[in-house]
């Protein structure tokens, strides 16, 4: 081979089909042959960087994907960019690049050809694949939806029988609970009593027997409370939580604000306001039960919102709703972590004297009418915090 | 359930610490993009690196149109991770549309995370009436072109999605240009999620310490974009690097970990 001068080599390049182009680290034109500066109209005097020659999509293809690639793999293969042409056309082009670092200074050779012919089959190509998709998906879709639909009616029928012998039950329930089971244990409180005059033995085991039937029949009440809370008398509208909380202060006659806070990013949203008041007089008397005897009560109420699925129980469905979150937190006694899932359960006492156990039954039952959720953290002689979802959709 | 989640997102954990960093990738690309960054901190803590669905070497079968529609499918996928691995006070460090991602999911679990750091931010790419994204939406839509144009793996571009059982799983391998994507069909959606979205109702209520590294001439996420978001996330702080482009942890390693330092040790 015969010895080639730099000026041959150099106009071998110049010359040369395609674009040849290289690019500094800090993406400015170090050096590109004719058909390139023609072709995008820009001549040797000109500083010219990589943004003032890419059009703006691909400026942004080469920012958040090709850039970063070449610094990763020190190359890139057959990528395509579209330039701006000296006509404001754009020029659709294939391009290899290989980056090189040569005495610490880093540079990006590119090689590449243009495809405006090619280009404007391939789109064609891509929108017919694009029309293709969408009609296939959309048939998927609709198999895939009247398959659901159908399941649907079936899971609907079914559930609606079901309402109807659980209304049915939960009417005689009503029943058996405010008059068939009080009234035995009234004629128990009844007649018990009226055995005044017996020997002291019998007596105190009378006695006995007219407290559990007291407890009885307060347990009974709460139940038949609970039983109460049902969609038939369940009415949304928009709360405001700083009323509620005011409500829930005079209940307890507490007259120091600061032992009740309400801090947060909205007060007013959607719920049945009497419920909602209910749930949190049940929370307030928890936490004066369950104080801590050397540390003055505070509760502090929380409010925030977030995004999530609203779809929490059926596999693969999303829809993005928005949630108000209400936090409940007081500095009380607390309970150990691994009961946390028990406290929800009817009569699960987690302390002997105090109260019958249904608070928080009665607060998940209320959460569940309204959609939404109820989770506990707690921890021992630190208190507790309540989180309440609703769902605001 | 566990294994499941950390396989879907290609979870991997390492380091000596105690203390959580979490780095998530930006769009386009995968967790290699902090290989520069993370060796700086594995001594003093606990790194958590994964890539999003569609992404590097995440499990694609778990792509799902309508979970994925959105960023806040993919803001459950981070705090998914945060649960199985049961991590607390996270220095969450997101890079361009994780920035974001990070944001939504610290809304949404605000006690999983302890800091945010935000790498290259936008709250929306998109100019409008009294902001200025830095794109039109012409812009964004010649973005998605240039990515049809480019996966030119043909054959596996061209089979319809809903035929995934007949796919040839060595034409993924074929696609050189993959490491990022692993998937260029999920790859160009979680481009117009990423382009196309508006966090700056959200930002507001960011109540999180948060670090925001702002590059110099990033035409992706501009100066006024950085500024915006300093403006509107009350007590962050923001770093103008002397970084240029839009990936700094890349380009400019050093003065991306110097920046997360200083500020680790000022927040506490």
């Amino acid at each position: 081979m015969n010895e080639t001068s730099e000026n041959e080599w150099m106009r071998i390049y110049n010359n040369s089909p395609g674009f040849n182009f290289t690019l500094s680290d800090s993406e400015e034109l170090l050096l590109s042959n004719n058909n390139f500066k023609d072709s995008l109209g820009f001549n040797n005097s000109q500083q010219v960087k990589i943004n003032d020659i890419l059009d703006s999509g691909s400026m942004i293809y080469f920012r958040v994907h090709l850039k970063p690639l070449i610094e990763l793999q020190e190359k890139a293969n057959e990528i395509f960019l579209s330039f701006k042409t000296k006509e404001g056309k754009s020029l659709p082009v294939v391009l290899d690049a290989v980056r090189v670092c040569e005495n610490d200074i880093v540079k990006i050779h590119f090689v590449g050809v243009g495809i405006p012919n090619r280009n404007e089959y391939e789109s064609e190509i891509i929108q017919s694949r694009d029309k293709a998709l969408k009609e296939l998906l959309e048939n998927t879709e609709s198999v895939k939806l009247k398959k659901a639909l159908n399941a649907s009616d079936e899971l609907i029928e079914r559930q609606l029988q079901q309402i109807v012998e659980f209304k049915e039950q939960h009417k005689q329930m009503a029943k058996v609970l405010s008059h068939d089971l009080q009234e035995p244990l009234r004629k128990i409180g009844l007649f018990g009593s009226l055995m005044q005059n017996l020997d002291a033995e019998v007596k105190l085991n009378l006695s006995k027997i007219l407290k559990s039937s007291e407890r009885l029949r307060n347990l009974l009440i709460s139940i038949q409370r609970l039983h109460a809370i049902d969609s038939e008398n369940f009415k949304i509208s928009n709360v405001d939580l700083n009323f509620l909380i005011e409500n829930v202060r005079k209940k307890f006659l507490i007259s120091n604000n600061q032992m009740i806070t309400l801090e947060g990013e909205f007060f007013n949203f959607p719920a049945d306001a009497i419920y909602l008041e209910s749930l949190l007089i049940e929370l307030v008397d928890n936490s004066l039960k369950f104080q801590r005897p050397d540390v003055p009560l505070k509760i502090s109420v929380t409010t925030d919102y977030f995004m999530q699925n609203i779809f929490s129980e059926t596999e693969d469905k999303f829809e993005y709703g928005k949630f108000v979150r209400i936090v409940y937190a007081d500095n009380g006694i607390g309970f150990d972590k691994k009961y946390a899932d028990k406290v929800f359960n009817l009569f699960e006492k987690l302390h002997l004297n105090d109260g019958l156990g249904i608070g928080l039954t009665y607060a998940k039952r209320i959460m569940t009418l309204h959609k939404g959720s109820i989770s506990i953290a707690s921890k021992r002689n630190i208190g507790t915090e309540i989180t309440l979802l609703l769902p605001n959709f | 359930m566990r294994m499941d989640i950390l396989k879907r997102n290609n979870v991997k954990v390492f380091g000596n610490g105690t203390r959580v960093i979490m780095f998530a990738h930006g769009f386009g690309c995968d967790q290699n993009m902090w290989r520069f960054i993370s060796p700086a901190f594995v001594d003093d803590y606990k790194i958590v690196q994964f890539d999003y669905v569609g992404c590097g070497k995440s499990d694609t079968s778990a792509y799902n149109e309508g979970k994925y529609g959105s960023l806040y499918g993919y803001a459950q996928d981070v705090l998914d991770i945060c649960d199985v691995l049961n991590l607390q006070n996270v220095i969450f460090i997101g890079h361009s549309v994780s920035s974001m991602i990070g944001v939504l999911a610290s809304l949404q679990a605000p006690k999983v995370f302890k800091n945010l750091i935000l790498v290259s931010p936008s709250s929306k790419y998109i100019n409008d009436t009294d902001y200025v994204g830095g794109f039109s939406k012409e812009d964004l839509e010649g973005l998605l072109d240039v990515m049809d144009n480019n996966y030119t793996g043909w054959a596996k571009f061209l089979a319809p999605m809903v035929m995934k059982n007949a796919e040839r799983p060595e034409l993924t391998e074929e696609l050189e240009n993959s490491f990022c994507a692993a998937d260029p069909a999920i790859n160009r959606n979680f481009a117009r999620v990423t382009f196309f979205s508006d966090n700056r109702d959200d930002i507001v209520r960011v109540k999180l310490p948060t670090l925001i590294l702002q590059c110099a001439e990033d035409d992706i996420a501009p100066d006024t974009v950085g500024e915006f978001i300093h403006k509107k996330i009350s007590g962050s702080t923001i770093v103008r690097m002397k970084a240029t482009g839009h990936c700094p942890h890349m380009s400019h390693p050093e003065e991306t970990i110097a920046a997360i330092k200083k500020f680790l040790a000022e927040a506490g």
